[in-house]
């Protein structure tokens, strides 16, 4: 009885207790780190044009905004082990990888794939070629920052970043008929020549 | 007897260059192959949104078709259907894709797509990576070096000569016509000859038109071989 008591409470406790609780501690501040990402996007969609360079801009303007609560986020990830940057570029690769594979479902029984031969609709498109230009650029500095980061590759990843978010803006823009097609796929273009001219 | 290889036979016959022949690449083989690539990637981005249409079109007949294949496969298969659709300057761009090792283009293919996505590709990724490879800093400027260094390489490899011609003085006497890139690959080929006292050689080409344009010329043979994949 003792014996099945001490299987019960003991078996695992180490991993669990240092480091499934660790992991808890860093998926928190992960989430803070998402919540303020949130944010940030709806404010830049709330006062956003069409015109890419101011919203990179407001992108811009918006992170210095809440700069103190990601640094704090940030501090605390990196106090933990954590490294941040790393973190993201190896999870931002490794989700690249998974959407372009194409067979994630996306709604009416359809995967990526069938949207794109069938639905042939230009945003898509040209989102499916941000995607891989972003992927491709990701995986580059991937490689680059294996052992930190350089000043340059930081650098590109901090415009990368910024162009990623205007994509989402963009695209949010188009979906509640903020802005027509023709200027969502005018916006995308120009994002996609931004990122692969980096 | 000495046998020289023109552009369409190295791109589309590679697979048949043997290495007992004695065998010849002009240098202007080379430039021709360099001028037709850079047309081909020009014409390639300038018309992608059609090219990407025709490729989504083309591999949506049945959901079979769309199953993740090898690039050179694909790229072969591109060749084709673009030529049948009067895009030859771009099928040329997919044949030379398809037949040699591009380096920096095959690196890049292996540490991005191929790496994380594995082996086979789904065509749509492919064709969309690839324009992406071109546009990515400026990539389309240096790509028809690579294509012609690549090519050097492995003639190299294959102990086939690469005859440097200085052809300045060529151009000159060329004039225009729909002949002028294959007359320019004989008048090499002639000066070659003379410069090396060969009274006669052979001339490997897959164009059979060929023979027409070089009948001026007694002491080349044009071979026509058709060795299309």
């Amino acid at each position: 009885m003792a014996g099945e008591a001490a299987v019960a409470v003991g078996l695992g406790a180490f991993v669990e207790e240092y480091w499934t609780q660790r992991v808890n501690e860093l998926i928190h501040l992960y989430r803070r780190l998402q919540e303020l990402r949130r944010r940030i996007l709806q404010e830049v969609e709330e006062k956003a044009g069409e015109d890419v360079a101011e919203i990179v801009s407001n992108i811009a303007t918006a992170i210095q905004r809440h700069a103190t609560e990601i640094e704090e986020a940030l501090a605390e990830l990196k106090r933990l082990g954590a490294d941040p940057v790393k973190a993201s570029l190896e999870s931002a690769v490794e989700e690249y990888a998974e959407v372009l594979r194409l067979d994630i479902p996306v709604g009416g029984g359809k995967t990526l794939e069938d949207l794109l031969y069938e639905s042939r609709d230009e945003v898509l498109d040209k989102l499916h070629e941000i995607m891989i230009a972003l992927y491709m650029e990701y995986v580059e500095i991937n490689e680059t920052c294996d052992h930190g980061c350089p000043p340059e590759a930081a650098q590109k990843l901090e415009k990368l970043a910024t162009l990623e978010l205007a994509t989402y803006v963009i695209y949010k823009l188009f979906q509640r008929q903020k802005i027509d097609k023709k200027t969502a796929v005018v916006a995308l273009n120009e994002i996609v020549d931004k990122i692969l001219s980096e | 007897m000495i046998k020289f290889l023109d552009v369409g036979y190295l791109i589309n016959c590679r697979h048949k260059i043997k290495r007992e022949d004695k065998l010849v690449v002009t240098s202007c083989v080379l430039k021709v192959i360099r001028h037709k690539i850079e047309k081909g990637l020009h014409l390639f981005l300038e018309k992608f949104e059609i090219i990407r249409d025709f490729v989504q079109k083309y591999y949506s007949i049945w959901s079979g078709k769309r199953q993740r294949r090898s690039p050179k496969v694909i790229a072969e298969e591109m060749a084709q259907r673009l030529e049948l659709k009067g895009y030859a300057d771009v099928a040329f761009l997919f044949r030379a894709i398809a037949r040699y090792h591009i380096r920096d283009l095959e690196e890049h293919m292996e540490e991005t797509l191929l790496r994380w996505l594995s082996s086979k590709v789904s065509p749509i990724n492919y064709i969309v990576y690839l324009h992406n490879y071109f546009k990515k800093q400026r990539n389309y400027l240096v790509f028809p070096d690579k294509v012609v260094d690549s090519i050097r390489k492995e003639l190299h490899q294959n102990n086939i000569e690469i005859a440097e011609i200085d052809d300045r003085e060529l151009w000159q006497d060329l004039g225009s016509g729909t002949d002028r890139e294959d007359r320019y690959q004989l008048l090499c080929i002639e000066k070659y000859m003379q410069n090396h006292g060969i009274p006669e050689a052979r001339f490997l080409t897959t164009d059979h038109r060929l023979p027409d344009t070089a009948q001026p010329l007694e002491n080349i043979k044009v071979e026509v071989v058709d060795c299309q994949a």
